[in-house]
């Protein structure tokens, strides 16, 4: 939802290696991530926190595969998986890496590259040298689908 | 009267015990130890400097009690209060207090027992605070531990770990097991 973005963002891990004197620190949580904020869901291996002004500003994820589900504002729910994911909270956009696929009750889309912005909802996926995989349903085989 | 059957029955008995009291006097782990001898000395309402091998502050203690055990030549106190100062004068010193404390005799070890609370600031000058129930300092090192459970907290963090961890005092940079963290925007 647009108002994930403003809630607190929850995280637990095995470990955590986390520079705390400085805010521009690292802060490297590793097994089993689990992030909750809001809708947003995401599972991991590890988990790298940069901040900023007392803020989180970005998120770089890796896990065998990385999973992450959210639910729109219209009530839908989207989830995606792949390699290596990196978070960017200030642009609030998501990118997918590695293996990448996001769904969509309306279909998918797969590829080495899946940029997604949570704010509008676009996606844009595709790298020099791998195709892109995408796929709509039909209106009448979504209510089947969902 | 066959009495070699009573004699093996008392000789296995003996074996027996004796065996039980070797392994009750097995290796167990030392208990802090308590200064049961009548201390040396005992200091009231104090502040106690101690210096390292080089001469330099290691750290300054503030105390209404303290109690030294000549055997060990460790040191008992009741709510301490220690000022850890940096060694980089870009690093910020920790301040760590507790209900209870002992001092190693080398005064490299300092374990804090009891509603443990160390603070300091980081380096956007903003404050800093450990939790714990148990932390053990090596002031010569810059590092603590503790297998307690332990909450760190910051502006827009909070950070527990569940299993304890360790610090590194000068970095601050902390290892923490078992966690789990909250993130909540600073206000604007």
């Amino acid at each position: 939802r647009s108002s994930d973005r403003n809630q607190p963002m929850d995280l637990d891990a095995n470990h955590t290696d986390c520079a705390v004197g400085n805010d521009r620190g690292p802060c490297l949580f590793k097994g089993n991530v689990r992030i909750v904020q809001g809708t947003l869901r995401i599972s991991a291996a590890t988990a790298d926190l940069r901040r900023g002004g007392g803020d989180i500003q970005k998120v770089f994820l890796t896990g065998a595969p990385v999973q992450m589900e959210q639910q729109l504002d219209n009530g839908e729910q989207v989830s995606a998986r792949s390699s290596r994911v990196e978070y960017d909270l200030q642009s609030e956009t998501v990118v997918f890496i590695g293996n990448a696929t996001l769904s969509k009750p309306d279909g998918s889309v797969s590829g080495e590259r899946i940029v997604y912005n949570m704010a509008s909802g676009q996606i844009q996926a595709g790298s020099e040298n791998s195709r892109v995989k995408v796929r709509f349903l039909p209106k009448n085989r979504q209510a089947k689908a969902d | 009267m066959n009495w070699r059957a009573p004699l093996s029955v008392a000789l296995l008995l003996g074996a027996l015990l004796s065996g039980w009291a070797v392994w009750r006097q097995r290796d167990v782990a030392p208990v802090a130890p308590r200064a049961n001898l009548r201390p040396d000395y005992v200091l009231n309402d104090f502040e106690l400097v101690v210096l390292d091998r080089q001469g330099k502050e290691a750290f300054t203690l503030r105390a209404p009690r303290l109690e030294r055990d000549p055997a060990r030549k460790t040191m008992q106190i009741a709510t301490p209060v220690f000022t850890l100062p940096p060694r980089d004068p870009a690093h910020t010193p920790w301040v760590v207090r507790a209900r209870a404390g002992w001092v190693s005799a080398d005064a490299d070890e300092l374990r804090l027992r009891g509603e443990v609370v160390a603070s300091s600031r980081d380096a956007q000058d903003r404050p800093l605070r450990m939790e714990s129930e148990t932390l053990n300092v090596f002031p010569e090192r810059d590092r603590a531990d503790t297998r307690s459970q332990v909450v760190l907290t910051q502006p827009g963090l909070i950070l527990t770990g569940r299993r304890g961890g360790e610090a590194r005092l000068d970095t601050k940079r902390v290892t923490l097991h078992d966690v789990t963290a909250r993130y909540a925007r600073t206000a604007r």
